[in-house]
C-alpha cells in the first residue's frame, strides 16, 4: 500500500490567471491514466502566500512539498516521479529568489519561516470547496464547545478578553461591539461580515473567503449566538466570483451538516445565512452604507449614530464585522483568549495579514505577529526588486499613509502607525522604491477617493474634486506655493467635517506625504519637474489656476 | 442574448419577470434582480425599469439611482469583449496609467466607452486581488499579469482574430 | 422621558434624548446655520454647515444629525466651527456661478445668507463648474443645476414626503446630481408640480418660473388653500397687490400644484369690479348702495309676498365659517326660512346620513396623520392623488415608508395604482354588493371584534342574519369581482390591527349612496377600527370648506352643530340668542330648491359662490329652473353661468381677502388671513351680507369677523373657539378629531345599520358606455377658478374625455379626435385621450372643463334618503366627430 497523497493546485486569482486551471487538468489526465487510486487531488486557497507571482503553486501532502512555476507538462513529470515512484523532482521545487536555491518543502521557505498563520490557517491546506476537509482541521469544533457549554456572555467575554479588536481598518474591539448589540433590544438581530474589500491593493479578505470560507461562516454563527440573531448577510464584492461561489457553497454545505438552520446542533438556536453581492462601490465598505447596500439601495452613509449595534439592517441591533475578524473567532474559542494575547502586543494583540505588493520581490500575503516592524516583513518578501532602494511603504489603501524608509523600524500595530499618520487599513502593503513620487502617490489615491466619493456630504463631494484639481495642478507643475497650505486647509475640513469614514479618512495619504516628503511637492512647484518622472499628467486649460487667492 | 442588439422589448420583458419571480419574497431583491437583468441581457435597459419598479414598488428614478451609483452596473449594452484595466495601487506603481493609456490608444476609446464595431468595451476596475502579477488587466473573466504596452498590443490583436 | 443636561455655549440647557443639538439650540434662542435639514424629513447630514463642536471630544459633529448626550460641553461658535464652516461655504461657492445679483432667489437664498453671515466675499480656490439649467418646459418650476449644492432636500421631499419620486440621485461623487428618471425634464417624469421641491430648495437651483423677475416679496401671509378639503395652510407672500409666491406654512404638509401655483385667478381680469343690476338683457353695473337696496326690496318683496319658503340660499362650501353661519341666521333670522344648503350636498349628504344613522358622528373620524400607523388602508371610489392630495401623501407614506397595505376599489386605476397590493374593480354602481358580501366574510369567519362589538355597539345580531345571504359568489355576479377576492379583502381588512377606509363620491355620489356609507361604517364597527388610531373612516369629498359650512348649519334640516331643526329641545338655544323661532319643517336641500323653483315655487333665489348651471346635472333644467325664479341673486368672484342670470350680481371678494376660519376634511380649524384688500370693487360675502340684512331693516348683531366667531363659540361650545387650538384640544380631551367631540347623534353607541340593497340599472342599448366623472390636478369643481388661473390653464385648458384603447381601437379612434358623447339629457364634444388605465365600455370626463360641463350628460335623479343626485356616472353614447364640426 502506497502512502495516500493528497496534491493541492492553488485556485486563487493569481494562480489561475497563471494557468494552474490547466496544470490542474494535466494532473488529473495523469493520474487518471495512471490509475494512481492512492492520490487525491484538490483545489486548494493560496499556499504562495508572497510567492502568487511565481505560480502555479501545487502543494504535496503529507510531506508538503513545495512546487512552484509549473506548466502542464511538468505535471506529469511529478505525477510519474513523485506520486507514483517516491520521487521528489527537485527541479521543479520552488525557488529562493534571493539565494537562487531550490526549497522542497513549504516550511523552509524562508518567507513562511517568521510567519504566524492564524487568520490564514487552513488556506493552502484543505479544499476549500470541502466541508470535510474543514472539519478534518477541527472546523466547527468551536461551534459546537460554544453552543453545548457556553452561555452567549461567555461568548462574548472570551472574545473581549482575547483582546481581538476589528481587523476592517478602524480595530474596534470586537467584544465589546458584540455586548453592544447583544445588550441592544430588538426582536431581530444581525450579523453582516464585511467582505466588501474595496481597497485597492488588498486582498486579504479575498484570500480567507476563498481559502478558508468555512471560517467564516463558523466565525458568524458563533456571533449569532453571542449576540441572540437569527440572521447573517455576507456582503461580498461582485468583483470576486471566486469567493461569492466559495461562501455560497459553504453556507449551502453547512446547512446541510445542520451548522446552519434551526435547532443548530440540536441547540435552541436558529441562524441562517445568506449572500448579498456588491456592486462595485468602495464606499459600501462603510457600515452605514454597506446597510444600505444590502437593502438594495444607493450605498449612501447615514449618520452615526445611531450606530448599527442599534439601528443597522432593517433598523434592527446589527453587528458588522471583517472577514478576517470573523475568522478569528473560532480559533480564539478553540485555544483561548490567553493563547491569542500571547501573540502580537498589549494593545494590538493577534496576528496582522497583510497583501504585500509594489516593489517587493514576493508579493503576497504575510501574516505576522502584531508589533513585527516593517523593516522585517519587507525582509520577509525577499526584499525590494533589484538594486533599488526603499522610499516609503504605504499603508492603509486609500486612508493611510507612507511611511518614509527612515522609520521602518516602526512596528505594524494601530497606534502606531496612525502616530505616523497612517492606518493598519484593511492590510494593504505597498512597497515604493526610489522611483515613486509622493505627489503621484498623493493624486492617485486622491483621485481614487473622488471617484468613490459617493457624492452625498459637501466636504467631501466637493473637496475630494478640489484637491485632486490642485494635485493634478501641482503634477504638471503649475502649482503654486500657496497650494499646499490650501490643500491642508480642505484636508482638516475634510477630515472633521465629512460625513462618512471615506471623506474623514481620504485625505490622510495627501497629509502623509505632505508632513514627510514635502521636498517632492516643492520640486514640483519651485523647480518645474517630477523628481522622477512619475507624474504623467497632460494639463488643460481647467488646471491653470483661474480663480485669485 | 448577451450583447444582441434588436433584441426585442418583449423577450426582455419575459426575462425580466422571471427574474422577478426567482426572487418573490427575499428582501431587498432590487441590486440581485439588477445583477441578473445584466448577466442576463448583458445591461440593464431603461424599459425594463418601469417594470422592475412596479413590482417591487420603487420608484423608476430611484432603480436608475441604484444603476448609476454602483460601478458594475450599466444602462447600457457593452461590447463583445470587456477589456478592464485594474487601477489598483499596486498596478498604479507598476505602471498601469501606461498599459490603460496604451489600451486607449490601441482601441481608440476611453474608459466607460465601446468600439464602434461592439466588439470591445474598455473599462477599469479596482483591485482584482492579483497585485502580485501588477500590472492586470482583466479580460471578460481572465486575468492577464504583467503587462506592458506591447503584451496589449499582441493582446488585442490575438483576441480580435477568429477562433 | 429622562432629561438631558448639556452646555450649550457656555450656558446650561436641557433637552430630552430624542432631541438633536439643533432642535436645542433653536429652542434656546441660537442660531445655527443649516442647508439640508427639514423638518419633515429625518436627520440627514449632508451639507455639514450645522457642524458645532463637543468641546470634551473636540468633535465636531453635524447638529442636526447628532442627538444630545449627558454633560455635553457644544459649542456654535468656536474659531474650529467657523473655520471649517466657512471652508465648507466657500467649496460650494467654488462650484457655484458667482450671479447672485441677477439671480432671482435673491434674499431668500440659503446659502448666500449663510456666506454672508460667515464673511465670505470670494471662494479663494479653484472653479469647479457644475452642469448647467435644465431646460424644463412647463409653466411652473425651473431648474438650474448649476446652482445646486446637493442638499437633497428636492430628492427626499419628492420621494418621503409626497412620494411621487420624480426625482432621485443619479451617478456619485462630484457627479451626484439631482435628476428625473430619464435624466431629462420634469414634464417626462411623474412630476405633478406640487412644488415640494421648489419650497424646500435652500437656493436657486429649483425655482418657480415667472415671466418676469419679481424679487423679494414686500410680505408674508399665513392663510389657507381654498381649493379641496384638506385646506392646507398656505403662506402667501406678496409685492404690491399682487401674489408673488405660494408656499406651504407648514413643510409637513406640502401642497399640491392647485395650492402652489394655481392661486392666480384672484388676479384673473374676469374679476367682477363692481355690483350689477339686471335691466331687461342687460346687466349694467351699478354702485354698492343700489345694488343693496335693490336686492334688499326684492327680497323682502318675495316673503312679504309669497311668504318665507318661497325665499332659499344656497351656500358655498368656499366660505368660510362665519360666512356660512352668518348665512344660515340670515336664511332663518331675516328671510324666515329653512330653505338654505350649501353646494356640499352634492357630495357629503351622503355622509352624514349615512354615518348620522351608525356610528353618529358625521364626518371623517381622524386626522391624516394616523394613518401612519395603519396596517391596511382601503381606498374605495376616491382618486385622492386628484382630489385630496394631501391625503395621497399620507397614504403612499405609510405604504411606502411605513408597513401598509392599499387596498383599491375602483374600477378605474387612479394614481395610487402602482403601489395597490390589491386592486378590484367593480362594476359601477355595485359597491354595495361588494361591501355586502365583505361583511358576509367577516361575519361568517368571524373575523368580527366581539369585544368591540359587545361594548360599544347594537344591532350586531340582525345585521350579520341579513349577512348570511350576501355570500361572495352573489356579490361576484353582481359586482365582477371575483369571489376570492372578496374573502381576502375581508381576511385582510379584518385581520389588520389598523385598518382605515378612505371613501370618496365613488361612493357617495353612486347609487344608494347612504347605504354605501353605511355599509362602511358597520366594516369599521364589525372589526373594532373605528376609533383606532390608523383604523377610522376618511371621507374624501369635500372643498376646502364642506366640513365647516355643514357644520355651521349652511343645511336645510340641521341648525349649526348638527343640531335638527325638527328637534324642539335642539332648537331652542339658536331661538334664544337669535331672538327668533326657527320653523321645525326642514327646508328645501339644494337640488330641491332648484326642482322647486322649476315648479314657479322660488320666489327668491339667493346663491353664495354656486355654480348650479354649470355644476348641478341637467342644465337645461336648472335653465329653466333660474328662469322661473322671480328673483335670483348671485353673489361670486366672476361673471358665472349661473350670474349672467341675476338680476343683481354681486362681486365677492376671494378667499385671500378676508379673515376667518375653515374646517377641513379631517376637523382641523384653519385660519385665513386678509393677505390682499379686497378687489377693486368687491366685498367681503360676510359683509354683503350683514349688507342686506342692514337694508332689509333687521340688522344682524355683527360688525367684524371676530364677532359671528364669539357667537358660534358660545353656542358651540363643543367646536370651541373658531381657532387653530382645536386640535390640541381635541387631544387632550382624550382622543383626536371627530372622535373626542360631543355629536348630537351620538350615544357613545355605535349601531348596525341593515342596508339596503339596490343595483344599478343595466346600460341601454343605446347608450352602451359608462361615463364617469372624474377630476384632474389642474381643474377644482367646475373649474370657476382653476379655469382662470393662467398657468393650471395650461394644462387644464383643452376638454377631453378618456378612452381605453381598446375601444378606441374598435371605433378607429385616435389620440386627439373629436368625438360627440350623447346622453338621453343632452351632449357635449370633446377631444378622445387614450388610456389603458381604464376597462372597456368606461369612458372618464374630468368635471372641470367650463366648455363640456359633465353635467350636460346627467339627468336630475334625486335619491331618497339624502336627497342628492347621482352624478358619478351616467350611460352614453360616443360619436366620432370630422375634424372641422364643432
Ligand atoms: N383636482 C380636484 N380635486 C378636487 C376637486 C376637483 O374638482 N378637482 N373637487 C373636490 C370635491 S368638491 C370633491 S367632492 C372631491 C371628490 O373627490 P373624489 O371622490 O376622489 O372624486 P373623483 O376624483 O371623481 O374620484 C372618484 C373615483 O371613484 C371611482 N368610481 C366611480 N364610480 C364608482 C363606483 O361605482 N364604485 C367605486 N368603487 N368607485 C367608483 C372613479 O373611478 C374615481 O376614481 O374632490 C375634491 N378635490
Ligand atoms: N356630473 C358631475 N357634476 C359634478 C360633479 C360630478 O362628480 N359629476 N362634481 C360635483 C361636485 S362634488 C361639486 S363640489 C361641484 C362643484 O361645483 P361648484 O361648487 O359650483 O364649483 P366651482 O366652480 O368650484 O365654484 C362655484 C363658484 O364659486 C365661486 N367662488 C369661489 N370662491 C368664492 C367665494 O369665496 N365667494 C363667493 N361668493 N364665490 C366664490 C366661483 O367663482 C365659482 O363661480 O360640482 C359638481 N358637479
Ligand atoms: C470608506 C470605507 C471603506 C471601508 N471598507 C472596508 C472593507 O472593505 N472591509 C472592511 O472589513 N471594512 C471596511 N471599512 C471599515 C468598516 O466600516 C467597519 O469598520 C468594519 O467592517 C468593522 O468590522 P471590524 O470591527 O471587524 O473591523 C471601511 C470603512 C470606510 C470608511
Ligand atoms: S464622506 Fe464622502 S463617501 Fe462619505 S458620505 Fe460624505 S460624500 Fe459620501
Ligand atoms: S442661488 Fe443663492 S448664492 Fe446662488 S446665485 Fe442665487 S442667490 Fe446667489
Ligand atoms: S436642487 Fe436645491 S434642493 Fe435639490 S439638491 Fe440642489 S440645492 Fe438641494
Ligand atoms: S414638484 Fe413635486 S412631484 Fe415634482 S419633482 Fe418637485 S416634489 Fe417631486
Ligand atoms: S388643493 Fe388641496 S391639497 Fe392642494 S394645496 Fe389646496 S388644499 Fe392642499
Ligand atoms: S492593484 Fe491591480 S490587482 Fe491589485
Ligand atoms: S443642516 Fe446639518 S448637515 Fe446640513
Ligand atoms: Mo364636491
Amino acid at each position: 500500500m502506497k502512502t495516500p497523497h493528497r496534491v493541492f493546485v492553488c485556485h486563487e486569482t493569481p494562480c489561475v490567471s497563471l494557468g494552474a486551471e490547466s496544470v490542474y487538468s494535466a494532473f488529473r489526465e495523469e493520474i487518471d491514466r495512471l490509475g494512481l487510486d492512492h492520490v487525491s487531488l484538490e483545489i486548494s486557497g493560496c499556499h504562495g502566500h508572497g510567492l502568487c507571482s511565481g505560480g502555479p503553486s501545487v502543494v504535496v501532502e503529507p510531506s508538503r512539498f513545495f512546487y512552484n512555476g509549473l506548466r502542464p507538462e511538468d505535471a506529469s513529470v511529478i505525477v510519474r516521479e513523485h506520486l507514483n515512484h517516491g520521487r521528489p523532482v527537485q527541479h521543479l521545487f520552488h525557488r529562493d529568489a534571493q539565494t537562487g536555491k531550490s526549497v522542497a518543502r513549504y516550511v523552509d521557505v524562508d518567507f513562511y519561516q517568521s510567519q504566524e498563520r492564524v487568520a490564514l490557517r487552513n488556506c493552502g491546506r484543505i479544499n476549500p470547496e470541502s466541508i470535510e476537509h474543514y472539519i478534518d482541521r477541527a472546523g466547527y469544533g468551536a461551534l459546537q464547545l460554544v453552543l453545548s457549554t457556553m452561555t452567549p456572555d461567555q461568548t462574548i467575554d472570551i472574545i473581549e478578553e482575547s483582546g481581538l479588536r476589528g481587523r476592517g481598518g478602524a480595530g474596534f474591539p470586537t467584544g465589546r461591539k458584540w455586548r453592544f448589540c447583544r445588550q441592544s433590544p430588538g426582536d431581530q438581530k444581525y450579523v453582516v461580515c464585511n467582505a466588501d474589500e474595496g481597497n485597492p491593493g488588498a486582498f486579504t479578505d479575498r484570500s480567507v473567503l476563498e481559502g478558508d470560507p468555512h471560517a467564516v461562516v463558523e466565525g458568524m454563527i458563533i456571533a449569532g449566538y453571542a449576540m441572540g440573531a437569527s440572521k447573517g448577510y455576507v456582503y461580498v464584492r461582485a468583483e470576486y466570483p471566486l469567493a461569492v461561489r466559495r461562501i455560497r457553497k459553504a453556507i449551502k454545505d453547512a446547512r446541510r451538516r445542520g451548522f446552519l438552520g434551526r435547532e443548530i446542533l440540536g441547540a435552541d438556536f436558529d441562524f441562517d445565512l445568506r449572500v448579498k453581492e456588491g456592486a462595485g462601490a468602495f464606499v459600501c465598505g462603510e457600515e452605514t452604507a454597506l446597510l444600505q447596500s444590502i437593502e438594495s439601495e444607493r450605498g449612501m452613509p447615514r449618520p452615526r449614530p445611531p450606530f448599527p449595534t442599534d439601528s443597522g439592517l432593517n433598523g434592527k441591533p446589527t453587528v458588522i464585522n471583517n472577514v478576517k475578524t470573523l475568522s478569528y473567532v473560532p480559533v480564539i474559542v478553540d485555544r483561548g483568549a490567553e493563547w491569542f494575547r500571547s501573540l502580537g502586543t498589549e494593545e494590538s494583540p493577534g496576528t496582522a495579514v497583510f497583501a504585500l505588493a509594489g516593489d517587493i520581490r514576493y508579493s503576497g500575503l504575510v501574516e505576522v505577529p502584531m508589533g513585527t516592524s516593517l523593516s522585517r516583513i519587507i525582509e520577509l518578501g525577499g526584499g525590494i526588486a533589484g538594486d533599488r532602494k526603499v522610499k516609503a511603504v504605504h499603508t492603509g489603501g486609500p486612508a493611510g499613509g507612507s511611511v518614509p524608509a527612515h522609520r521602518l523600524d516602526t512596528p505594524v500595530d494601530y497606534e502606531s502607525l496612525q502616530e505616523l499618520g497612517s492606518t493598519m487599513g484593511s492590510g494593504g502593503m505597498m512597497v515604493l522604491n526610489e522611483d515613486a513620487c509622493m505627489v503621484d502617490i498623493a493624486r492617485f489615491f486622491m483621485d481614487f477617493a473622488r471617484s468613490e466619493s459617493c457624492g452625498k456630504c459637501a466636504p467631501c463631494r466637493l473637496g475630494t474634486k478640489q484637491m485632486v484639481t490642485i494635485l493634478t495642478r501641482i503634477a504638471g507643475c503649475q502649482g503654486v506655493e500657496r497650494d499646499l497650505e490650501l490643500m491642508r486647509d480642505i484636508a482638516e475640513t475634510m477630515r472633521v467635517g465629512s460625513l462618512c469614514g471615506l471623506g474623514q479618512t481620504c485625505t490622510n495619504p495627501v497629509m502623509a506625504t505632505l508632513e514627510h516628503f514635502e521636498e517632492d511637492y516643492r520640486a514640483h512647484i519651485h523647480e518645474g519637474v517630477c523628481p522622477t518622472g512619475a507624474c504623467d499628467v497632460e494639463l488643460d486649460g481647467s488646471h491653470v489656476r483661474a480663480a485669485p487667492y | 442574448m448577451k450583447g444582441e442588439t434588436g433584441t426585442s422589448t418583449e423577450v426582455f420583458r419575459t426575462v425580466v419577470q422571471d427574474i422577478l419571480d426567482d426572487h418573490a419574497g427575499e428582501s431587498w431583491p432590487l441590486i440581485a434582480v439588477l445583477q441578473e437583468i445584466q448577466h442576463r441581457i448583458g445591461y440593464i435597459p431603461p424599459e425594463v425599469v418601469p417594470l422592475v419598479a412596479d413590482r417591487l414598488g420603487i420608484f423608476p428614478g430611484e432603480i436608475q439611482g441604484v444603476i448609476t451609483f454602483y460601478s458594475q452596473l450599466r444602462d447600457r449594452p457593452q461590447g463583445r469583449t470587456v477589456i478592464r484595466a485594474c487601477r489598483g495601487t499596486a498596478c498604479h506603481v507598476s505602471g498601469g496609467t501606461t498599459v490603460l493609456k496604451a489600451l486607449q490608444g490601441e482601441l481608440g476609446i476611453s474608459e466607460g466607452e465601446s468600439t464602434a464595431d461592439r466588439q470591445y468595451s474598455l473599462e477599469t476596475v479596482a483591485c482584482v486581488g492579483a497585485c502580485g502579477l501588477a500590472p492586470n488587466v482583466i479580460v471578460d473573466d481572465d486575468v492577464f499579469g504583467t503587462m506592458t504596452p506591447a503584451k496589449v498590443r499582441k493582446l488585442i490583436e490575438k483576441d480580435g482574430e477568429p477562433s | 422621558m429622562s432629561r438631558v443636561r448639556v452646555m450649550l455655549d457656555g450656558r446650561e440647557s436641557e433637552g430630552s434624548p430624542d432631541m438633536t443639538i439643533l432642535e436645542l439650540a433653536r429652542r434656546e434662542g441660537v442660531e445655527i446655520p443649516t442647508l439640508c435639514e427639514h423638518r419633515a424629513l429625518s436627520p440627514y447630514g449632508s451639507c455639514r454647515v450645522c457642524l458645532v463642536e463637543e468641546e470634551k471630544s473636540g468633535a465636531l459633529v453635524a447638529s442636526c444629525a447628532t442627538a444630545v448626550a449627558p454633560d455635553m460641553v457644544i459649542s456654535t461658535q468656536s474659531d474650529r466651527v467657523r473655520k471649517h464652516r466657512e471652508m465648507i461655504v466657500r467649496m460650494m461657492l467654488a462650484s457655484h456661478p458667482s450671479s447672485c445679483p441677477v439671480c432671482d432667489k435673491g434674499n431668500r437664498c440659503e446659502l448666500r445668507r449663510v456666506a454672508a453671515d460667515l464673511g465670505i466675499a470670494a471662494p479663494r480656490m479653484d472653479r469647479v463648474a457644475q452642469p448647467t439649467q435644465v431646460l424644463d418646459l412647463n409653466p411652473f418650476i425651473e431648474r438650474d443645476m448649476s446652482k445646486c449644492i446637493l442638499c437633497g432636500q428636492c430628492i427626499r421631499v419628492c420621494q418621503e414626503l409626497v412620494v411621487e419620486g420624480a426625482l432621485s440621485y443619479r451617478e456619485r461623487g462630484f457627479d451626484a446630481h439631482a435628476a428625473t428618471f430619464s435624466d431629462g425634464i420634469l414634464g417626462d417624469s411623474e412630476c405633478t408640480y406640487c412644488g415640494a421641491c421648489v419650497s424646500a430648495c435652500p437656493t436657486g437651483a429649483m425655482m418657480e418660473k415667472k415671466r418676469v423677475y419679481s424679487g423679494s416679496g414686500d410680505r408674508t401671509v399665513e392663510t389657507v388653500c381654498p381649493y379641496c378639503g384638506c385646506a392646507c395652510p398656505i403662506q402667501v407672500t406678496v409685492k404690491g397687490d399682487r401674489i408673488v409666491r405660494v408656499e406651504p406654512a407648514d413643510p409637513e404638509q406640502p401642497l399640491c400644484v392647485r395650492g402652489s401655483y394655481g392661486l392666480d385667478f384672484v388676479h384673473s381680469p374676469d374679476r367682477l369690479r363692481t355690483p350689477h343690476i339686471r335691466c331687461g338683457d342687460e346687466l349694467v353695473p351699478v354702485d354698492w348702495d343700489e345694488a343693496l337696496a335693490y336686492a334688499g326690496e326684492n327680497l323682502t318683496r318675495i316673503i312679504e309676498s309669497r311668504g318665507p319658503d318661497a325665499a332659499a340660499v344656497l351656500g358655498s362650501s368656499k366660505g368660510t365659517n362665519e360666512e356660512n353661519y352668518l348665512l344660515q341666521r340670515f336664511a332663518r333670522g331675516v328671510l324666515g326660512t329653512n330653505n338654505v344648503d350649501n353646494g356640499g350636498r352634492l357630495y357629503n349628504a351622503a355622509v352624514r346620513v349615512g354615518l348620522n344613522e351608525t356610528i353618529g358622528v358625521p364626518e371623517t373620524t381622524d386626522r391624516i396623520g394616523a394613518l401612519a400607523d395603519a396596517e391596511v388602508i382601503v381606498v374605495v371610489g376616491a382618486d385622492l392623488v386628484n382630489s385630496a392630495p394631501q391625503l395621497a401623501y399620507a397614504v403612499r407614506r405609510a405604504v411606502k415608508l411605513g408597513d401598509a397595505q392599499l387596498i383599491l376599489i375602483d374600477p378605474g386605476r387612479t394614481r395610487l395604482g402602482w403601489m395597490a397590493d390589491m386592486w378590484l374593480q367593480p362594476r359601477f354602481g355595485t359597491d354595495g354588493a361588494f361591501l355586502a358580501a365583505v361583511t358576509h366574510v367577516i361575519c361568517e369567519e368571524n373575523l368580527v371584534d366581539q369585544e368591540f362589538v359587545a361594548r360599544k355597539t347594537e344591532g350586531y345580531q340582525a345585521l350579520c342574519d341579513a349577512a348570511a345571504e350576501w355570500s361572495p359568489e352573489w356579490a361576484e355576479e353582481l359586482s365582477g369581482i371575483p369571489a376570492r377576492h372578496i374573502r381576502q379583502v375581508a381576511r385582510r381588512y379584518a385581520g389588520a390591527s389598523q385598518a382605515a377606509i378612505i371613501y370618496g363620491t365613488g361612493v357617495t355620489q353612486q347609487n344608494r349612496p347612504g347605504e354605501g356609507v353605511k355599509q362602511l361604517a358597520n366594516l369599521t364597527m364589525l372589526t373594532g377600527n373605528l376609533w383606532r388610531t390608523g383604523g377610522g373612516l376618511y371621507a374624501v369629498q369635500k372643498e376646502s370648506n364642506g366640513r365647516g359650512a355643514c357644520e355651521m348649519g349652511a343645511l336645510p334640516d340641521f341648525l349649526p352643530g348638527y343640531h335638527r331643526v325638527d328637534h324642539r329641545g335642539m332648537r331652542r338655544g339658536y331661538e334664544e340668542t337669535w331672538g327668533i323661532e326657527v320653523s321645525d319643517a326642514p327646508g328645501l336641500s339644494a337640488l330641491e330648491m332648484m326642482l322647486a323653483a322649476e315648479r314657479g315655487e322660488i320666489g327668491a333665489l339667493y346663491v353664495v359662490g354656486e355654480n348650479p348651471l354649470q355644476n348641478y346635472p341637467n342644465p337645461g333644467k336648472m335653465r329653466r329652473a333660474l328662469e322661473e325664479v322671480d328673483f335670483l341673486l348671485v353673489q361670486d368672484l366672476f361673471l358665472s353661468e349661473t350670474a349672467e342670470m341675476a338680476d343683481v350680481v354681486l362681486p365677492a371678494a376671494s378667499f385671500c381677502e378676508k379673515d376667518g376660519t375653515f374646517i377641513n376634511f379631517e376637523g382641523q380649524i384653519r385660519t385665513l388671513n386678509r393677505v390682499l384688500d379686497p378687489s377693486e370693487g368687491s366685498l367681503t360675502d360676510w359683509e354683503i351680507v350683514l349688507g342686506l340684512s342692514e337694508v332689509m331693516g333687521s340688522s344682524l348683531p355683527f360688525s367684524s369677523v371676530g364677532d359671528i366667531q364669539a357667537e358660534v363659540s358660545d353656542l358651540l361650545p363643543e367646536i370651541g373657539p373658531l381657532d387653530t387650538g382645536r386640535h390640541a384640544r381635541d387631544m387632550e380631551n382624550g382622543g383626536p378629531g371627530a372622535a373626542a367631540r360631543r355629536w348630537p347623534a351620538s350615544r357613545g353607541i355605535a349601531r348596525f345599520s341593515v342596508p339596503e340593497l339596490t343595483l344599478p340599472e343595466p346600460p341601454p342599448e343605446e347608450y352602451p358606455f359608462t361615463l364617469v366623472v372624474s377630476n384632474t390636478l389642474w381643474g377644482q369643481g367646475g373649474g370657476g377658478r382653476t379655469g382662470r388661473s393662467k398657468r393650471l390653464l395650461e394644462f387644464a385648458g383643452d376638454s377631453f374625455v378618456e378612452v381605453c384603447t381598446e375601444d378606441a381601437g374598435r371605433l378607429g379612434l385616435e389620440q386627439g379626435n373629436r368625438v360627440r358623447l350623447v346622453s338621453p339629457v343632452g351632449d357635449i364634444t370633446v377631444r378622445a385621450a387614450l388610456t389603458d388605465a381604464l376597462p372597456q365600455g368606461v369612458l372618464a370626463l374630468p368635471a372641470h372643463f367650463r366648455d363640456a360641463p359633465a353635467t350636460a350628460l346627467f339627468d336630475v335623479t334625486l335619491d331618497r334618503d339624502t336627497r342628492t343626485p347621482m352624478m358619478k356616472s351616467c350611460h352614453v353614447r360616443m360619436e366620432r366627430r370630422g375634424s372641422d364640426e364643432g
